[in-house]
């Protein structure tokens, strides 16, 4: 059971390191795990002779760990070699005995050593605590710094001379880390954290530079990194972009209603770079379609009105026919007449005024389907008799004084009919105002 | 609607209203008449009542007013049709110069108070090639374009000069035009991420020709 575990924990290593370790659990039942052959644990050992410079943290007060340090960052960052008394004075901002303390335990701890002649913090110590801020201050970076750190980090490991499989395995934990701001960005995503998105919203600029340019770095020197690891930066670093800027478009819809808020998202150089590529049918567009006319007072003329109903009831392209001027006619009554009488509002009131002659009052039904004539039952069919007789209702007007009147009355009940194909009408009846016979 | 009957109607804003026959008014000819919050609502109203919203871009010496956007379509083609000497390269050029003098006020780049200000030497380096034709040189072209903008107030620029500033016309322009430009410089963004091409094959010495 034990050993199942074991291979598939270190299923990426070599088949060598396996067969080691299987041995080493079997034969030495008990024996500390520090002599496992993990590659991490092999990593880890190599630097087990610099442990003593850890020591510093095993002393109990924490406030004399912290005057350590900092003694440490001060001869680091200030001095280069050095006697003790010059590291005296470099310290003078601390008590004589803290001073003395400090400087004590930098000794003996490895942190300053002494080449015969003077003091000096080594390298290794040095490089130690810049990473160590680095690390930590990480916590107060922006996103666009923290990726950038960490592909610095994986870009320049060739260059601390490692040997090969150190170098590799310091480039995966940086591809851990930028994993793992991929996954917190598509949790952002996810949880449309209107905060969060806005905050990464102005950022996406850096971010979107720092990882092009680690790209094309990587491109030009193909040496960084092998075929996998490239596939696997370039692919990472690739859905970062893409999530980034889809968190810029996300601030972008949250900022709409705010210009002032957009201007944090796009900066002048982007618009400056789009505005460079742009091709001019592009940039034409935008002016055309916002274009108001100047100094032109914009009146809606007949033809567009037209068109435009056209457009709204049968779904076409707004296309302006232009109206052409009437053709000189002379004006011939008769025509007028034949003119109106094709109105079929005008006709169906000519046909009542005609069969109502010498009536005072009639059924509806009567007058249209009696002695089928074919024109009531046009006016019934096309659905023309509700409406006109609806207009007719209404028609009180007092410029119809002069014509005759009539009046309706609709009843609510049906009134079957025994001849014609029309079965069954509400019933209805036409009566003749008293207006009319005024 | 009914608020506006003849008793009520403000005479002063009235007569504010008739000014804008042309457009826009010059702020030094009627003063600042925001101060005046009930005058520049009813000049506001009236306004709007005939389809006109009142602009006062900050920064500027006019109000403008602007034909609301519901009532405005398809007004390029209108302006086209009456306007000779007017086309979409001069729209394209309205664009830039709207980017770069207008667009920078709203996204507050800049103070909006400040005045933003152009010369045809940068229009001609920046942009200059891309209204490039034939043998004339980019110089003329833009300065050709520039003239027509110029007699139909989108742009000021004296005779003589070259700062090209902003015509009150230009606030003319319906408001999306903000939003276009953003969108577009978004997807540009967007789109750019993909000029750096993945290199899929192994190319035996590490050239790039990217770089």
């Amino acid at each position: 059971m034990e050993d199942t575990l074991n291979n598939e924990h270190s299923a990426g290593s070599a088949g060598r390191i396996n067969f080691i370790n299987s041995n080493n659990r079997k034969g030495v039942e008990g024996k500390s795990d520090y002599d496992l052959a993990h590659k991490d644990i092999v990593m880890i050992k190599s630097i087990e002779k610099h442990l003593k410079l850890f020591d510093i943290f095993k002393i109990r007060n924490t406030q004399l760990i912290i005057l350590i340090l900092a003694g440490a960052k001060t001869l680091a960052g200030e001095a280069g070699r050095f006697s003790i008394e010059e590291a005296q004075e470099y310290l003078s901002y601390m008590s004589k005995r803290s001073r003395d303390r400090v400087i004590r335990e930098l000794q003996d701890k490895g942190w300053i050593v002494f080449d015969g002649f003077d003091y000096e913090v080594p390298g290794k110590v040095r490089s130690f605590l810049s990473s160590m801020f680095l690390s930590f201050a990480k916590e107060n970076l922006s996103i666009e710094e923290q990726i950038k750190t960490t592909v610095m980090l994986a870009e320049f490991a060739d260059e601390f001379n490692m040997d090969e499989e150190h170098t590799e395995s310091l480039k995966k934990m940086g591809f851990r880390e930028l994993s793992v701001w991929k996954d917190y960005l598509e949790r952002v995503i996810q949880k449309k954290s209107r905060r969060e998105i806005l905050e990464i919203g102005k950022q996406t600029q850096g971010i979107i530079k720092v990882i092009k340019d680690t790209q094309k770095t990587l491109n030009s020197n193909r040496k960084i990194f092998t075929r996998v690891r490239y596939d696997e930066f370039f692919d990472v670093t690739s859905s970062i972009l893409d999530l980034t800027t889809q968190i810029l478009s996300m601030a972008i819809q949250f900022q709409r209603e705010s210009q002032k808020g957009l201007g944090e998202f796009i900066s002048p150089e982007m618009i400056e770079a789009a505005l460079h590529d742009a091709p001019k049918e592009i940039l034409a567009n935008f002016a055309e379609k916002n274009f108001s006319a100047p100094k032109q007072v914009f009146q809606l003329r007949e033809e567009i009105i037209e068109s435009r109903t056209r457009a709204f009831f049968e779904h076409e392209k707004e296309e302006i026919i232009a109206t052409p001027p009437p053709e000189p006619v002379d004006i011939i009554e008769e025509e007028m007449i034949i003119d109106r009488m094709q109105n079929p509002m005008e006709l169906f009131y000519q046909e009542i005024v005609l069969k109502m002659k010498l009536k005072d009052q009639a059924p509806m039904d009567e007058l249209l389907f009696k002695d089928i004539d074919g024109f009531g039952l046009a006016m019934y069919k096309t659905g023309q008799l509700i409406k006109l007789t609806g207009e007719l209702r209404s028609n009180k007007e007092p410029e119809t004084t002069g014509k005759e009147i009539f009046e309706l009355e609709v009843n609510d009940s049906y009134k079957k009919l025994a001849e014609g194909p029309v079965e069954i009408v509400t019933e209805c009846n036409l009566r003749r105002s008293k207006n009319g016979s005024n | 609607m009914d608020q506006i009957n003849e008793s009520t109607i403000n005479p002063e804003a009235q007569k504010i209203c008739s000014m804008f026959h042309y457009g826009w008014i010059s702020k030094k000819e009627i003063g600042p008449i925001e101060r005046d919050l009930k005058l520049f609502r009813d000049v506001q109203t009236y306004l709007s009542l005939m389809g006109y919203e009142l602009l006062n871009p900050p920064g500027t010496e006019w109000y403008v007013i602007r034909l609301k956007k519901e009532y405005d379509s398809a007004s390029f083609d209108y302006f086209l049709k009456r306007v000779k000497g007017i086309d979409r390269r001069h729209m394209a050029l309205l664009t830039i110069i709207y980017t770069k003098l207008v667009l920078p006020k709203e996204l507050r780049h800049v103070d909006p108070e400040n005045e933003l200000s152009l010369t045809v030497d940068e229009l001609v380096y920046n942009y200059g090639a891309k209204f490039q034709q034939g043998k004339q040189s980019s110089r003329k072209t833009i300065e050709t374009l520039l003239t027509p903008l110029k007699k139909h107030h989108y742009i000021l620029l004296e005779k003589g000069k070259s700062k090209i500033t902003v015509g009150p016309a230009m606030y003319m322009l319906n408001s999306d035009m903000l939003m276009d430009i953003c969108d577009y410089v978004i997807q540009g963004l967007t789109a750019s991420l993909n000029s750096i091409e993945k290199i899929e094959e192994e190319i035996a010495d590490g050239e790039d020709e990217l770089e």
